[in-house]
């Protein structure tokens, strides 16, 4: 490769780290562009274990699944100069004593490696590595190339740390703000339940209708706001953490009483057809539950009258869910946004928050599964039809 | 008929009012506490029947509280019954319990705010109906 050529790769890199890029889409990049400019058999960044005792491969490409995970790789002799911060030729890594996966390097196809340090405030916090099938010798010029390109991806790192610093900050910022904005509404709340509850005398009629809206303001007041500062928290992976073992049949069973008695006030039929022994997901039960709700609530509030039904079914990797309804239906040039922040359908008027939607997909995109609707529902020509696909466990 | 005392410990004034106005109009005697500090020198002083507390306080939160009454010292307040009262939701609470300390929140009951009388007088009373019959 010319100068000119890598002149213009580390520019076109440098540009990614200075963009709104995710760190790690740079770290990816350069890596990639490593092994292309290497001309190369595969590359990989390896980073430290918090306690500098081992390396581990945090992104790579051009090797196979089986070598990036036969497991953490012991500071050896070859690492051992990479971490003084000098680059490190391995030209036979089946052959050379340095190495210590020489058996599973040679199964690999792998025959010389070099390995350049990543370099942050002059601590060395793991290595760029490039391995090729062929017997190479790297000229100077081609390791300083390198070098300046793990740099980069230390910087990247670096940002990566502080992005994630700031996500921390902000979710707990998100966290007070829910608190001290719920805390004098649950209070109003509370007093007015106190009064119309007649612990505070009797109440004429004009009185408990005017404290009932009053009352009902509030609950919608405190519902928005959980389900704004619900948005962040999905955004931002916190479900992760929330992660389990779940049965979305037992999710769906401990919704039918609520959802038989909201159907019955208005006079439909509700039903739910469950297999027994459905498959198990990975995902947050709480997050699960919401987005059921939020689903069978709307079919029920939007039905007059009919029917309203909730499906499971299973294929070979997907557990599918569907809510079908008999209902006024969604007009056709409102259905790509009924996912969206804030939308309320034309024909329903302005009740809910218009968010429940938009983080039932947040939800269940963060599960790796998909949301859909159709309306009518194509079985029974009316109506709606949701439905979304979790991943089987 | 048994002694009917509740202690309940919440940062805010006016839910402390609130939780009052509905246990006294029932005839339980209620004593407050603004803060987890406070609640554990009243649980000593006044020895309560029944404890409502909420979970996001100053200086002591309720997190903080129940674990400390978890250790051997308190072992002759454990049998007063704990009720949850919180603008957090249960699910999320057990889980920062459980991550911050490796065990269960093993609650007697739990209660969403806002608060609602028939709710709350109706917990109150399984709870001590319970403890009567241990």
């Amino acid at each position: 490769m010319e100068e000119g050529q890598r002149y213009q790769l580390l520019y076109s890199i440098a540009q990614k780290l200075n963009s709104n890029l995710a760190p790690h889409e740079v770290l990816r990049t350069i890596v990639e562009t490593t092994c292309d400019a290497a001309n190369a058999k595969g590359c990989s960044l390896m980073l430290f274990t918090p306690d500098r005792q081992q390396l581990v491969h945090t992104l790579a490409c051009g090797l196979s699944d089986w070598y990036v995970r036969k497991g953490p790789v012991r500071v050896d002799a070859a690492l051992a100069q990479a971490l003084e911060g000098k680059p490190v030729m391995i030209l036979d890594a089946s052959a050379d004593l340095r190495v210590q996966y020489r058996e599973q390097a040679k199964k690999e196809g792998i025959v010389s490696m070099l390995s350049v340090p990543l370099v942050r405030r002059g601590e060395v916090i793991g290595i760029l590595r490039i391995y090729t099938s062929e017997a190479r010798r790297f000229s100077d010029e081609e390791i300083d190339f390198f070098s300046a390109l793990a740099n980069l991806g230390a910087i990247a790192l670096e940002r990566a740390e502080l992005l994630e610093e700031e996500k921390k900050q902000f979710l707990r910022f998100v966290s007070i703000a829910a608190h001290d904005l719920k805390a004098p509404l649950s209070a109003i709340q509370s007093f007015l339940s106190v009064m119309l509850g007649g612990f505070a005398g009797e109440l004429n009629e004009k009185q408990r209708h005017m404290m009932e809206r009053a009352s009902q303001r509030i609950t919608e007041l405190l519902n928005l706001i959980s389900n704004l500062l619900d948005i962040p928290r999905i955004e931002m992976g916190q479900l992760v953490q929330e992660m389990t073992e779940v049965s979305l049949a037992q999710i769906i069973d401990s919704f039918v009483e609520e959802g038989s008695s909201l159907a019955n006030q208005k006079g439909i039929k509700f039903s739910v057809y469950v297999p027994q022994n459905l498959s198990t997901v990975y995902g947050s039960p709480a997050r699960l539950q919401q987005v059921i709700t939020n689903l069978v609530n709307n079919a029920i509030n939007y039905t007059t009258e009919g029917e309203v039904c909730v499906r499971a079914m299973e294929t070979d990797n997907e557990i599918l869910v569907e809510v079908t309804d008999t209902g006024c239906g969604i007009l056709p040039e409102d259905l790509p946004k009924v996912f969206q922040d804030f939308f309320r359908g034309s024909n329903v008027g302005s009740k809910g928050t218009g968010l429940g939607l938009s983080i039932s997909r947040r939800i269940i995109e963060a599960h790796g599964g998909k949301i859909w609707v159709e309306s009518p529902c194509a079985e029974t020509g009316k109506g709606s039809r949701f439905c979304f696909t979790l991943p089987k466990r | 008929m048994t002694e009917r005392k509740v202690l309940v410990v919440d940062d805010d004034p006016d839910i402390l009012d609130v939780i009052s106005l509905i246990l006294e109009s029932q005839g339980y005697e209620v004593i407050v506490a603004r803060d987890g500090v406070e609640c554990l020198n009243k649980l000593r002083e006044a020895k309560p029947t029944l404890m409502i507390l909420d979970l996001l306080m100053p200086k002591m939160d309720g997190f903080a509280v129940y674990k400390e009454l978890q250790s051997p010292e308190w072992s002759e307040y454990r049998d007063i019954p704990i009720l949850i009262l919180s603008s957090v939701r249960e699910e999320a609470s057990r889980r920062r319990y459980e991550l911050e300390t490796g065990r269960q929140l093993d609650v007697d009951e739990y209660l969403e705010k806002p608060i609602s009388p028939e709710a709350l007088l109706g917990c109150v009373a399984k709870l001590l109906e319970r403890k009567e019959r241990v």
